[in-house]
């Protein structure tokens, strides 16, 4: 042992406390910020004085699934709640169409685990299967491991491996610290020995008084990890928007916009959908109850051209779809189902050539949202108006887009749009996904621009558009379209800020 | 999109060829039909809604026969006189106003052909007939109907027959209630009282469309001759249909017989299947200018006939003959189409307009939003993204905001996603709430669209982009975000104005209104214990929500 013993204040405290405290001590429990304390304890253990050891602890952090079946209860529990309140049985028609399931996937979940833990049983009564209960649990068991594991109890290594194998939990290392002294520690404790103070922290008062020249100054282990800190970030899917925006504006596009409440004036009619096209079923696209009537009508001359176009394609050469036009029809409110209508408003309200546009928007369509579907996604889509375009300049500002989104090999099949034609789908290749679609596209019909006003086929207008929140999820590696809109605050700080 | 199932062997006997499954995807997709997969001989494809000549088997050959160069140009079908007569009753009339029919003759039909028949007819009704609202169609065995055949609206209990599948004679009421298809389209007949029915001339039950045929008339292997019905309130839907199954069936070598159908008022009388084809003239410049080529008469009139139109040059114009399965053509720009599908779009070089030069920029609250958010991350603070749309719970009660006017849809998925958002406060605190676990602070926002409802706005509500801010930590304060705010504010270089105001989610006495010039943009404050202890967050929150200012 030398004469003089060199330590901070800091050290010195956390010798004290460790003196004071016996024994050995869990690093959480002493009463010292817990990344300070291990880096005054791997110094002190540089000096001999103390001893660190480490062990790994396995904890359990619930998924987001498991969050949702913390708070929703799980797949077999709903089913057996259902079946609880329908007297004990129900046909498995009935419990398909429950909506208690995502999807077919859940409800298969469900009917499995209940059917495996004998809590119910099928019966075929009259031809209809019907699940009924058996002896089922008043809360299933998996349901407590979930909630011992949401609060960090303990839970069976079997239980642990059913959650995981459910994608309930995973699991996550955690490092546990224990300090104990040595003898030469206890003794500098206990001030059996003097201790030469070493200075930590450089103040502003050390060196305006020159006093730094003075004083030992500690060395630092500059190897140790810092304390977790979180900056203030942006989050990945607008960033990855941010940067689409960029591309399309640095290939000379300006950004505009339509509104979210739309009439189907715009979605629709102006883009020669007919009334009755199946994309205007309640089932492609939200209607309103409330506002459900546009109060403002849009120019009563587009609205006449509109009308003949769709009648009898009025002045277009087109045949137009021969029925019976409803104007009370185009009034009515509904969620913008596609970003074409912010085109249209823009073809209608400009009439400068060249123009190129797009737009980068929500769009609702009432889907379930599942792992795969949501109720609102974002669609990015680019017009370009000129004269003298043709399918092959359409195809040019195609792979011109894909080059800058990363995609070197872009191919074209011919599609179906109801407002272009002709139509082309542009697939690109992806190194792990092989090829994938990424936009619709297409030259405007002429009653589409003939109505608006300009010269077809003088005039020509290239269209595209892409689900772009799809393209998102390839180059986030994100397989879960709820993630775009992720509800998990580590997910989104641990999220890199480049992919 | 129409996804339908062929059998792999069924096409390539009735191309007259085996297509190597390596190339049958490029083939199709020549064609405008999507591969989606092969299983156990069965191929899923996926067609696309303006060819529904396509949803069946025989359409798809026949479209490959041509882009292979088997068969080139209009197909020909003859028809012959059958004969054969439907009688419409006036009763119809406000029933099932419409039926057309056409009797075809010498039909092979062995197991795959059967099956390919009832899959096109099942596809037919989901597309064309809208889930046989607009239309449905019923096939037969001929050789048992005895012709006149009449069709006409009877009270349903006395329509008494055997429907298709079932055993034993029932009425067309118990049919509605009893068999699977009679409960499942029941709707289609208003109230079940009356139904349409077709019957032959003994008086047999051939139909209750659009429900079930009768067991009388079963399609089977042995079947040679059959007749087809098809009744709706469409006239044209159902005339499309009849052309799309017969035409379908001559691909088979069947020959097509017309029926004289005869109606007690408009349209008169008449003879179906129309299978006239029409006519549309393009000029070559027209289709060169779209295409951006330059391609001769010759060469258009070839690449049409490839796609199984007729093409005949008349000197700088091309007059295109379209089959009558071919119910896309509104318009020269659809031949043009044709063309480049003939031509195909992997061999067309893309190209960039040189004279089209145009300045990019970003919408006005696009870059608005974008500088607030560069602030916002600058003073630290996580970007999160929530949905506009939400549930009335969500953004009422659970922030306890009494209830006010918001947009919202007819038809939800779900009541948690039924309404849009007229704030963006209540969608952080949520998510603040299922982070209560995560590491403090806690310092989160989101620049997003909230949607108003505005009688003065053109479609009766507006969009107005915000910016909500929170921070929830085991000590946070008014002054907290207060600080932030100001920063914020300050940076953007508006004046603005501050106000004490109540508002019901945060803590009065320490909430306060920003005016930017002199109307309310904003508020700020500490959320109250009771939206907390609601949302069982433990930690207090200090939260602002602000309209992003025009810059």
């Amino acid at each position: 042992m030398v004469s003089e013993v060199p330590l901070t204040e800091g050290e010195l405290r956390l010798l004290r406390l460790l003196a004071d405290l016996g024994s050995e001590s869990d690093v959480d429990r002493l009463p010292m910020d817990r990344s300070a304390a291990l880096a005054l304890a791997s110094l002190l253990s540089d000096k001999g004085l103390v001893r660190v050891k480490r062990r790994v602890k396995k904890v359990l952090r619930l998924t987001e699934r498991g969050r949702e079946a913390l708070d929703h209860g799980l797949p077999e529990e709903r089913l057996l709640s259902l079946l609880r309140s329908s007297g004990g049985s129900a046909p498995l028609r009935v419990v398909r169409e429950s909506g208690l399931f995502a999807d077919k996937a859940e409800l298969d979940a469900a009917l499995g685990e209940a059917k495996r833990a004998g809590w119910i049983s099928f019966q075929k009564v009259d031809g209809e299967t019907v699940v009924g209960l058996t002896k089922a649990p008043e809360e299933v068991p998996l349901t407590e491991a979930l909630r011992a594991a949401a609060a960090g109890e303990h839970v069976p290594e079997e239980v642990v491996k059913r959650l995981r194998s459910r994608g309930l939990v995973r699991e996550e290392e955690q490092a546990q610290f224990t300090i104990s002294l040595t003898e030469d520690g206890l003794r500098v404790a206990r001030g059996e020995v003097p201790v030469a103070i070493e200075v930590a922290k450089l103040t502003r008062e050390l060196i305006e008084t020159g006093a730094w020249r003075n004083v030992r100054l500690k060395s630092y282990d500059v190897t140790l990890p810092p304390p977790t800190v979180y900056p203030g970030k942006s989050h990945p899917y607008v960033q990855f928007l941010e940067e689409v925006r960029e591309i399309l504006i640095g290939m000379g596009f300006e950004e505009v916009k339509s509104p979210i409440v739309e009439m189907e004036f715009w979605n629709f009619d102006v883009l020669f959908q007919a009334q009755d096209h199946p994309a205007r079923e309640v089932h492609d696209s939200y209607a309103l109850a409330y506002p459900s009537r546009a109060p403002r009508t849009p120019d009563e001359s587009l609205v006449e051209r509109v009308r003949r176009t769709h009648e009898d394609g009025w002045r277009t050469g087109s045949t137009g779809w021969r029925y019976r036009w409803s104007f009370d029809t185009a009034m009515r409110l509904m969620l913008r189902s596609q970003t074409t209508s912010a085109s249209a408003r823009t073809l209608a309200s400009r009439k400068e050539l060249p123009l190129k546009i797009f737009v980068i928007d929500r769009v609702f369509r009432p889907e379930a949202l599942d792992r795969t579907h949501s109720m609102e996604f974002h669609q990015c889509e680019g017009v370009v108006l000129a004269e003298g375009l043709t399918v092959r300049h359409l195809l040019g500002y195609l792979r011109e887009f894909a080059n800058k989104l990363g995609f070197d090999e872009v191919a074209f099949k011919p599609a179906y749009f109801p407002f272009t034609e002709p139509s082309v789908e542009a697939y690109v290749k992806h190194p792990e996904l092989g090829w994938i679609e990424i936009a619709g596209s297409g030259l405007f019909r002429p009653e589409v621009l003939i109505p608006l006003g300009y010269e077809y086929p003088r005039v020509q207008a290239l269209a595209w558009g892409i689900g772009i929140g799809r393209l998102a999820m390839v180059r986030l590696g994100i397989e879960d379209i709820r993630d775009l809109h992720s509800q998990d605050l580590q997910f989104l700080r641990e999220f890199p800020a480049r992919w | 999109m129409p996804v339908i199932s062929v059998s792999y062997s069924d096409l390539c006997k009735l191309v007259g060829e085996p297509i190597p499954m390596e190339s049958l995807g490029d083939l199709l997709a020549r064609v405008k039909v999507g591969f989606e997969g092969e299983e156990e001989g069965e191929l899923e494809l996926e067609v696309t809604p303006d060819r529904l000549d396509l949803v069946t088997v025989e359409g798809i050959a026949r479209a490959l026969k041509g882009i292979m160069g088997k068969e080139a140009g209009l197909p020909r079908y003859d028809t012959f006189d059958s004969g054969w007569k439907v009688r419409v009753d006036p009763s119809v009339e406000r029933v099932r106003p419409y039926v057309v029919g056409a009797v075809v003759e010498g039909v092979e039909l062995d197991e795959d052909a059967l099956v390919a028949l009832m899959r096109a007819q099942e596809k037919l009704h989901q597309t064309l007939g809208r889930d046989r609202r607009k239309m449905s169609m019923g096939i037969h065995n001929a050789d048992v109907i005895e012709p006149p055949i009449s069709y006409g609206a009877e009270p349903s209990d006395r329509v008494r027959f055997v429907p298709l599948g079932e055993a034993e004679e029932m009425t067309a009421r118990e049919m509605l209630s009893r068999t699977e298809k009679g409960r499942e389209y029941t709707h289609l007949v208003g109230d079940g009282s009356v139904v349409p029915v077709l019957r032959d001339s003994k008086g047999d039950v051939l139909s209750v469309p659009p429900i079930l045929n009768g067991e009388l008339t079963r399609v089977t292997e042995s079947t040679r001759n059959l007749f087809i019905d098809v009744t709706g309130p469409d006239l044209r839907a159902i005339s499309q249909a009849l052309v799309l199954i017969t035409t379908a069936l001559a691909e088979r070598g069947g020959r097509i017989g017309t029926v004289v159908v005869r109606y007690p008022g408009e349209p008169g009388e008449l003879i179906t299947p129309d299978l006239s084809t029409s006519e549309l003239t393009v000029e070559v410049k027209y289709v060169n200018s779209v295409m951006g080529l330059n391609l001769t008469p010759e060469e258009i009139a070839d690449l049409l006939r490839r796609v199984r139109l007729g093409a005949e040059v008349k000197g700088d114009s091309v007059r295109v003959l379209i089959p009558p399965y071919r119910f896309d053509f509104l318009h020269p720009v659809d031949v043009v189409e044709e063309v480049a599908q003939a031509v195909g779009y992997d061999r067309l070089e893309p190209e960039l307009p040189a004279w089209v030069s145009t300045f990019g920029c970003r919408h006005p609250i696009e870059k608005a939003s974008s500088l607030v958010r560069t602030l916002m991350i600058g003073l630290g603070y996580q970007e999160i993204l929530n949905y506009v749309m939400t549930s009335r719970e969500a953004l009422f009660e659970r922030v306890l905001r009494p209830e006010s006017p918001v947009v919202e849809v007819a038809n939800p998925v779900t009541a948690s996603y039924s309404v849009l958002r007229d704030s963006l406060l209540p969608g952080v605190i949520a998510f603040l709430a299922r982070n209560t676990g995560a590491p403090l602070p806690q310092k989160v926002f989101e620049v997003g669209d909230v949607v108003i409802p505005d009688e003065s706005a053109e479609t009766g509500a507006r969009d107005e982009r915000r910016v909500c801010a929170a921070i929830a930590d085991s000590e946070v304060g008014f002054e907290d975000i207060q600080a932030d705010l100001y920063a914020l504010l300050r940076n953007l270089a508006v004046e603005f104005e501050v106000r004490p105001a109540r508002y019901p989610t945060l803590l009065p006495g320490r909430t306060a209104e920003i005016l930017i010039s002199g109307e309310v943009a904003g508020v700020v404050g500490e959320v109250n214990p009771e939206v907390l202890e609601l949302n069982k967050i433990k930690t207090p929150v200090a939260a602002f929500e602000l309209k992003i200012p025009k810059l």
